[in-house]
């Protein structure tokens, strides 16, 4: 499956190359427009992922909370309410579209916009099984920094929104976002940097590929990378903006944060961004952390499942934890978040890496 | 609420570290315990399970009945005075009788529980003690019209019911400077 997509992808690439040098393109600029092309179509793969993943954890999510809060969650909808998503959907697609007067219209619409499209680009990346190239859309050698970059598209989004509601409360959460993103992608980083330490490679398919053959293998298996592992998932929990860290949408403080003004398709949008990094969280963390698509059993799986469910069913337990933390926990102040951040994350951060080089210089890793 | 300072020393600041991650777990814990214990909410009337029922206290006013006597086999003690017609407020209850003295009883009575305010003064009104609300109170129903009782009906509901449901009167909790009266008097 993984070959075949690989292979269609290159026939493609190829006859869109020979099309645009036939139409008098000089062939390197031709390669680039390809390669742009090609990222695009990958992306739309990270759409369709978004998509399936929102209308699974919007029911998820429901349920989870209710069962933390001893009651039902939605029940209605179909048995048990599984089809609970698809009436919410709706709703959400039929629901007038309200642009405030006083509005920038251009920003306005452009917030939702950047915010998906931020998360959509950083599928591209993920190798989603064994096979050629490891099987992502585009196993780019600096692939986690291209993540890591582009998944930070999405404050752009919130910072645009906000400010192009011309609301107070809109842009009290984006500069909130701003702060906070800025605060936790330091710490994030360095927790990036102890992994690609240990795989000595920033392309996310050579880091799974370096946690080869089973439980014991994998990074979560490396007692020098648990700090690291417990720094990413306290950022990763501030960068997806969810409590304890939701404090760009604060309910109760902002009535709904930077998407205040927004109805319709594009707080649908803004939604589906939402549990579109939260999967991607999650699936960066199983890349990094438990082993990407490999089996826990090793290699070959003696279960003989494709990598594509192994990969996504742990990336699942990672957004199950997610919401645990989330009905738990209640939200920070502003203050203790930055604290958090700059006082206790960062420090930790920084003994994190000098663990890394003290075993990479032992020899170790 | 307790105050905490600023940690002094790195040795303050490890324990409060410590301190907050065993208080996360400790939340951790229970929402996790909870969400595998059974869940409270009852999905009635739409799963309806007999033994975890609500049993309503005495007194409780839930739907009517009327009650048979021995002395009249096939009847009610009802003796259709009527006077439950004209007490009631909402005028839900319509009755038609026959028969002279002692013999007289309702031919039809009609008792309208969806117009019917639970005032309870038909209860009270009767002379005989006939017409009485019980502690069913599984009424619920799509069709208003299906709220509405017939004589039938009402003898059925009323069937080994002895004597009416009295009217308990509420304990006399408070006094009028809004104390509580006996138990903690210290408080």
């Amino acid at each position: 499956m993984s070959d075949l997509l690989y292979t269609t992808g290159a026939v493609l690439s190829e006859w869109f190359i020979r099309l645009l040098t036939g139409w008098g393109v000089p062939a390197d600029w031709a390669k680039i427009i390809a390669e742009v092309f090609a990222w695009g179509i990958g992306s739309a793969w990270g759409l369709i992922v978004i998509m399936l993943a929102a209308l699974v954890f919007i029911y998820g999510e429901r349920k989870v909370a209710g069962y933390i809060q001893s009651r039902l969650g939605p029940a209605r909808c179909g048995p048990a309410g599984v089809f609970q998503s698809f009436p919410d959907a709706l709703k959400l697609l039929l629901k007038e579209d309200i642009v405030p007067a006083e509005a920038d219209k251009v920003l306005h619409w452009l917030g939702p916009v950047i915010f998906l499209v931020g998360s959509a680009l950083a599928f591209v990346v993920i190798p989603w099984d064994r096979g050629r190239n490891t099987a992502a859309l585009m196993d780019a050698n600096i692939g986690l920094l291209y993540a890591a970059a582009v998944s930070s598209l999405a404050m752009a989004g919130i910072i645009v929104g906000g400010w192009g509601s011309n609301n107070k409360w809109s842009l009290l959460g984006a500069i909130r976002g701003a702060a906070q993103m800025v605060s936790y992608e330091v710490p994030l980083l360095l927790a990036l940097l102890c992994v690609v330490m240990q795989a000595e490679t920033l392309s996310l398919g050579g880091i799974v590929e370096n946690q080869h053959g089973g439980l014991v293998h994998w990074n979560i298996a490396r007692p020098w990378l648990w700090l690291p592992m417990l720094i990413f998932i306290i950022c990763s929990i501030a960068e997806v903006n969810r409590t304890p860290f939701d404090l760009p949408e604060a309910e109760s403080e902002l009535v709904s944060g930077y998407h205040t003004e927004y109805s319709g398709m594009k707080f649908a949008l803004y939604f589906l961004g939402e549990y579109g990094n939260v999967y991607l969280v999650s699936i960066i963390f199983t890349v990094l952390f438990l082993g990407g698509w490999q089996s826990p059993l090793g290699n070959p799986d003696p279960l003989a499942l494709p990598g594509l469910l192994w990969l996504l069913g742990k990336a699942l337990v990672f957004v199950l934890i997610l919401m645990w933390v989330r009905w738990t926990l209640p939200r920070l102040r502003v203050d203790q978040l930055m604290a958090m951040s700059w006082k206790l994350l960062i420090p930790a951060g920084f003994i994190a890496l000098a663990i890394m080089v003290g075993v990479v210089l032992a020899g170790v890793a | 609420m307790e105050y905490r300072r600023q940690p002094q020393s790195a040795w303050e600041l490890l324990g409060d570290i410590g301190y907050a991650a065993i208080s996360v777990w400790k939340g951790l814990w229970l929402t996790l315990r909870v969400l595998f214990r059974p869940k409270v909410t009852q999905q009635y009337p739409f799963r309806h399970h007999p033994e975890k029922e609500w049993r309503p206290q005495p007194g409780y006013r839930g739907d009517f009945a009327l009650i048979a006597d021995p002395e009249r086999p096939g009847g009610t003690r009802c003796i259709a005075c009527l006077a439950c017609q004209n007490a009631c407020p909402d005028g839900c209850i319509h009755i038609t009788a026959e028969g002279k003295g002692k013999e007289r009883h309702p031919t039809a009575f009609y008792l309208d529980a969806g117009l019917c305010m639970y005032c309870w003064m038909c209860v009270e009104v009767c002379p005989v003690g006939a017409i009485t609300t019980t502690r069913d109170y599984h009424n619920v129903t799509y069709d208003p019209t299906k709220l509405i009782r017939d004589l039938e009906d009402l003898k059925a509901r009323g069937e080994g019911i002895a004597e009416p449901e009295v009217p308990v009167a509420p304990e006399k909790t408070t006094l009028a400077s809004g104390k509580k009266k006996g138990g903690d008097d210290e408080s």
